[in-house]
């Protein structure tokens, strides 16, 4: 029963789950599949959050994109699970027992349930943007489905960009454009909340040090992920200041992590390996590309990850012992990379690359203030009262986390988390006797209600 | 191999003389890459703080002497590390076993002498105002202005002492002198690391300040800036202190200050480390400017937080440095590419450095260095 957007103005289920990313969907999978009721809200016009953007992830290059599709159809098609997507979770709180959640279903200005897909109005659109969903690189129209793994395949209008010439309309075979719509609410209650609600990368590319974000070949490492997938913008990687192929591309590590100047004083886990598996597939695509890696330490703490960093020194990337102080860039708009090279007698080196990635850290995408009672770290995060016998209990009872809303991890952890807190909840509705699915279950539509059935 | 014996006390006792955080570090580099002594000549940072850490000598001894406190490293340590606090005490160490270096050792007997560090006679401290001169402050008036040794006696340069009193006399402001027994805020004797002379100096100002009843204290400089505002505190110091730049801005956000004539110049301003870097006024003295009629203002690509210091800081203004390591003429010929015709500043360390450097480089013609006020002061018009 996933309809995108639903008609009913009130729900009854036993978890929300705050966050369509892969952590909230392994979470509602797992909880529905314990055949409870699940409502997931998720912000973007598509549940898969970050990781449908990736190209491959580390240590074994699986396709990223190959996983996160399956999970998504999974929930998508899941007889106990609803996704509200292009939705704010505007309030929480509580409520018999339970949570009382409102929620706002933005205007997508085109009707979902009579949208098929077919993309005629995105053909027919005259306006070109630049695509957020590719970094900033490559185009989208002001109608746009969001990428092609999208989900649901349903158009949408940023008013923003439309230049109201109604092409769309005209064009559209089952009259789905609406540009009457209007934000609707939905009061949903629930039993427990998951707090899924994952990252954003770090905004330390502002940093002076680092161009304040005035310098075009210097990118993060999510456009970098997009110019290495193959369904990226452009099919290749190319910089973005003159769509050259680069020669010779660097990053430069703890851009934002670990750097108290920059207000991110933690570790974010992931940016070691992600730059060694950038660099690695960087290596197959170009191969006469040269690529320098500045690092503090190599941060490979999980299992198969050293094997990949060794593996990766014996490709010929270079790995240069030193925190990069600053990156200007010469008239060609190439980056110039100044650090002092502390493995080689100190030198202080500063270096031309073609493009540099900065390898940018995790903070919270999401700030429950003002929404959800919750406590959180001075970063944002959610706090973790008990985390080393509880890594998904919150300070407050039936409010549960996991993935990167309570601190930076990797895809795995966030998964076996997604997994843990759904066993947490399952055993928490059980205990203040809640459950939706004893005869208050919402119909599901094309059948009965299946209770006892996992899966389809 | 060699074996080296490190004197453990000598972590401890930088720790207890205010190096704390030294053990902070984790040797990122940094600050050697960021640190202004990396544009002229191999300088480790890294290495000074690492030696500090495990109680080793710095492998070269004059290393020690370089820094110039700009704070460049410390507002962009990752770890937060006070470095020129290790530095300092590292120099206090050194400086136990009468390790400073001569040009240092004739600033601090002057300090001791005579209480400024230019072997100034105290009765003429405020020669500058000229006959028949201006009030000393006594207590009746709103602020206690306080013109830097450097500024008092260096006649080269009474201009920005006096276009400032000037335009406080413009615009209405209450004011007297700090009067002759007045001694240095002791800034150059606090970076080379004597505690003890930079305290008595300290309190002899925080005294005289208490006697006079001075509430708010006005600073021509930024040093002294620092020092009433950081240091004097801890002895009892209870003054408002202000530099002057914040008050011209109020004054101008006021009205009480009209400037009204046109300023045909090209100006690029450089922000004084110890102005920006070590208190954050960044916006204030770039308002003024804006006021400036016809003034054309560029930026040069490293202001703000990334300014590159003059080299006056540290003790480095009572050094001798090589001509190829003075940070001061980098700076100028970064102020000259961008076409400016005139390079402000806002600290007589700053101003002496860099006419030095228009000298050396034998750019006179070219561009001149002026102090805000000065620049204010034409715009305003002849007043007193």
């Amino acid at each position: 029963m996933g309809e995108p957007t639903n008609a009913a103005d009130t729900l009854e289920v036993d978890a929300i789950v705050v966050g369509g990313g892969i952590t909230g969907l392994q979470a509602a999978v797992d909880l529905a599949d314990s055949n409870h009721q699940v409502l997931i809200v998720e912000r973007d016009p598509s549940i898969g959050g970050k990781m449908i953007a990736l190209s491959k992830v580390f240590p074994t290059l699986d396709c990223s994109s190959c996983i996160t599709t399956p999970k998504m159809a999974e929930a998508a098609h899941h007889p106990n699970i609803r996704i509200l997507t292009w939705a704010e979770l505007d309030r929480v709180t509580r409520e018999d027992g339970g949570f009382r959640c409102e929620v706002t279903c933005k205007p997508r200005y085109v009707v979902a349930k009579e949208c098929i897909g077919c993309r005629q109005c995105e053909y027919e659109c005259p306006v070109v943007v630049p695509n957020d969903f590719e970094g900033g690189q490559g185009a989208r129209r002001a109608i746009y489905i969001p990428h092609s793994n999208a989900w649901p395949q349903v158009a949408l209008i940023n008013l923003d960009d439309c230049i109201y010439c109604g092409k769309c309309v005209k064009v559209c075979p089952t009259q789905a454009v609406d540009f009457g719509d209007v934000p609707r609410r939905v009061i949903v209650r629930a039993g427990a909340v998951l707090v899924a609600s994952g990252y954003e990368l770090t905004s330390a590319w502002r940093n002076r040090r680092y161009g304040a974000g005035e310098l075009p070949n210097v990118i993060g490492p999510l456009l970098m992920e997009r110019l290495i997938a193959p369904h990226g913008p452009y099919g290749k990687v190319l910089r973005p200041s003159d769509g050259r192929i680069p020669d010779s591309i660097a990053y430069v590590q703890c851009a934002g992590s670990r750097d108290a100047s920059t207000g991110y004083p933690y570790c974010s886990r992931v940016c070691c390996m992600y730059a060694v598996k950038q660099a690695i597939l960087l290596s197959g695509s170009l191969p006469l590309v040269d690529i320098t890696i500045y690092y503090m330490d190599i941060r490979a703490f999980g299992k198969g990850f050293e094997t990949f960093y060794q593996d990766a020194k014996a490709m010929g990337i270079q790995f240069v012992c030193g925190k990069v102080a600053s990156i200007t860039e010469d008239a060609d708009h190439n980056p110039l990379v100044r650090v002092e090279r502390k493995e080689e007698g100190g030198e202080i080196t500063v270096d031309r690359h073609d493009l540099v990635v900065l390898s940018l850290g995790m903070e919270p995408a999401w700030k429950s203030d003002g929404v959800l009672e919750v406590g959180h770290d001075g970063y944002g995060f959610v706090d973790l009262p008990d985390d080393h016998v509880s890594p998904t209990a919150t300070d407050q009872a039936g409010v549960f986390v996991a993935g990167t809303a309570s601190a930076p991890k990797d895809i795995v952890d966030s998964i076996v988390e997604a997994g843990a807190a759904a066993s947490r909840i399952v055993g928490y509705l059980r205990s203040i006797g809640w459950s939706v699915g004893g005869g208050r279950r919402p119909a599901v539509p094309g059948g009965e209600a299946r209770v006892g059935v996992s899966g389809r | 191999m060699t074996v080296i014996e490190p004197f453990l006390e000598i972590p401890d006792s930088l720790v207890e003389s205010g190096g704390d955080g030294l053990n902070l570090c984790y040797q990122c580099g940094t600050c050697t890459a960021l640190c202004p002594w990396s544009l002229v000549r191999p300088f480790n940072v890294r290495g000074i703080v690492r030696s500090a850490q495990l109680g080793l000598d710095v492998e070269d001894g004059e290393d020690l002497w370089r820094c110039v406190t700009c704070g460049t490293c410390v507002a962009n340590c990752p770890r937060e590390v006070p470095i020129i606090n290790v530095v300092r005490s590292m120099r206090a160490m050194t400086a136990s076993s009468g390790g400073y270096p001569m040009t240092i050792r004739s600033m601090r007997s002057s300090q001791q002498q005579y209480g400024n560090p230019w072997q100034g006679p105290p009765e003429a401290r405020n020669a500058w105002a000229g006959t028949p001169g201006l009030p000393v402050f006594d207590g009746s008036q709103e602020w206690l202005l306080y013109v830097c040794c450097t500024s008092c006696y260096d006649v080269a340069a009474r201009g920005p002492a006096q276009a400032l009193a000037s335009l406080l006399s413009a615009a209405g402001v209450s004011f007297g002198l700090a009067p002759a027994t007045a001694v240095c805020c002791g800034c150059s004797v606090r970076e080379t690391g004597d505690a003890e002379l930079t305290e008595s100096l300290g309190r002899r100002n925080v005294a005289l300040f208490r006697e006079l009843g001075a509430r708010k204290v006005l600073a021509s400089s930024p040093h002294c800036f620092n020092a009433f505002r950081k240091d004097y505190p801890a002895w009892g110091g209870e003054v408002e202190a202000a530099h002057y730049v914040t008050l011209l801005d109020e004054l101008l956000a006021a009205d009480r200050l009209r400037p009204t004539r046109p300023v045909r110049r090209k100006v690029t301003y450089h922000d004084p480390c110890y102005l920006g870097r070590h208190n954050g006024v960044y916006d204030p003295p770039r308002r003024l400017l804006a006021r400036l009629p016809e003034a054309q203002v560029v930026e040069m690509p490293r202001n703000r937080e990334l300014s590159l210091c003059c080299g006056g800081g540290g003790g480095g203004m009572f050094m001798d440095r090589p001509k190829g390591e003075r940070f001061a003429n980098l700076r100028l010929q970064e102020a000259l590419d961008t076409g400016a015709d005139t390079l402000a500043t806002a600290c007589a360390y700053c101003h002496a450095m860099f006419r030095d450097a228009v000298r050396v480089m034998g750019v006179e013609d070219r561009i001149a260095v002026v102090d805000l006020a000065e620049l204010l002061a034409e715009a305003i018009g002849e007043t007193r």
